[in-house]
């Protein structure tokens, strides 16, 4: 084989070799499990500041009053099928003692809000109203359910989108829950 | 998108469009032009013009406030990308994780055109030199058929 075709099947090997690059790098994205939004946008900052009423007696209530106690905070709603499969979960870790739970009721009606409480127990110290998703928009929220694990200082750790379970509890909020303390 | 076709009709005072209202016809164009601009994060890729899903509302009525709070552009893109990530942008910014995203195509095409100058050059020294071409005719025309 003369070098000037040993040259031309190199030449020829380079676009092939480049559209392999590509097929890789589009391999690794497709192992990359979340498509969607990725929940970090928001950790390490502040909780955005806020007031509203809360749900049960419609006292004031802001930012600062999380501030203190680490919180783990459910955006819930009554008419989102996902944040009654999780209530379970959010009532255990709220018997569980280890940290305050608090709510954000999601663009809700306050009665449909109440009686899904009295129906179903009310595992918050407190629930948040966001009546017209506001405080969601604030918080990159796009949908009901999500939890946020907000530190003592009032700063986001965690994000977690979707339901939660008992594996996303143990598996991962609770270790960062004990180095926050 | 949904305005446009309401840009036709002449803007006598004010201009509602999906409850929101425009008092001239550039604060619609520019409230459109954004709309456009972000993908609505629960549609995957619909932008925020096209979606029916309520926080695809929640945040046309965001942007509404965030213009009559006189923000720009600029700011009105950080202030989404802030709390959604840059996932909302349909035009991802220009950062060192999306480099290669930038960078590829015009590398891509420059190793096309090295390639495509590389062939063109060994096609013509393929070709035979003169000499060659001599022997050719010497060969072919001496032998009897």
């Amino acid at each position: 084989m003369t070098s000037k075709t040993l040259r031309l099947r190199l030449l020829f090997a380079l676009p092939i070799g480049g559209i392999g690059v590509v097929i890789f790098i589009l391999a690794l994205g497709l192992r990359g499990g979340d498509h969607n939004i990725h929940p970090s946008t928001l950790i390490a900052k502040p909780f955005p500041s806020f007031e509203a009423p809360k749900l049960l007696d419609n006292e004031i209530s802001d930012h600062e009053e999380l501030l203190g106690e680490s919180r783990l905070i459910n955006v819930w709603a009554s008419w989102c099928v996902a944040c009654r499969t999780e209530h379970r979960v959010i009532q255990d870790i709220a018997e569980s003692n280890l940290i305050s739970v608090v709510g954000i009721n999601y663009k809700d009606q306050r009665v449909d809000a109440l009686d899904w409480l009295t129906e179903l127990g009310n595992p918050y110290d407190y629930t948040i109203v966001d009546f017209d998703g506001s405080l969601g928009v604030d918080l990159g929220v796009y949908g009901a359910p999500e939890t946020f694990l907000v530190d003592s200082k009032g700063y986001i750790r965690y994000k977690h989108i979707g339901a939660l379970t008992d594996k996303v509890w143990e598996g991962e909020i609770l270790p960062l829950l004990e180095n926050l303390d | 998108m949904f305005a446009l076709g309401l840009l036709t009709i002449a803007f006598s005072t004010i201009v509602t469009v999906d409850g929101f209202e425009f008092t001239n016809s550039d604060e619609l164009v520019r409230f459109s032009r954004l709309l456009e601009e972000f993908r609505c994060p629960q549609c995957l890729n619909t932008n925020l013009a096209g979606s029916d899903a309520p926080i695809a509302m929640d945040l046309r009525r965001t942007i509404y406030e965030l213009m009559e709070d006189d923000k720009t552009d600029r700011e009105i893109r950080e202030y989404l990308r802030e709390r959604y990530g840059d996932f909302i942008l349909f035009q991802p910014r220009f950062t060192p994780k999306t480099l290669i995203l930038w960078l590829l195509p015009v590398v891509l095409c420059l190793l096309a055109c090295l390639l495509v100058i590389q062939l063109r050059r060994s096609k013509t020294s393929e070709s035979l030199t003169t000499e060659e071409l001599a022997q050719v005719e010497k060969l072919t025309s001496s032998k009897e058929c």
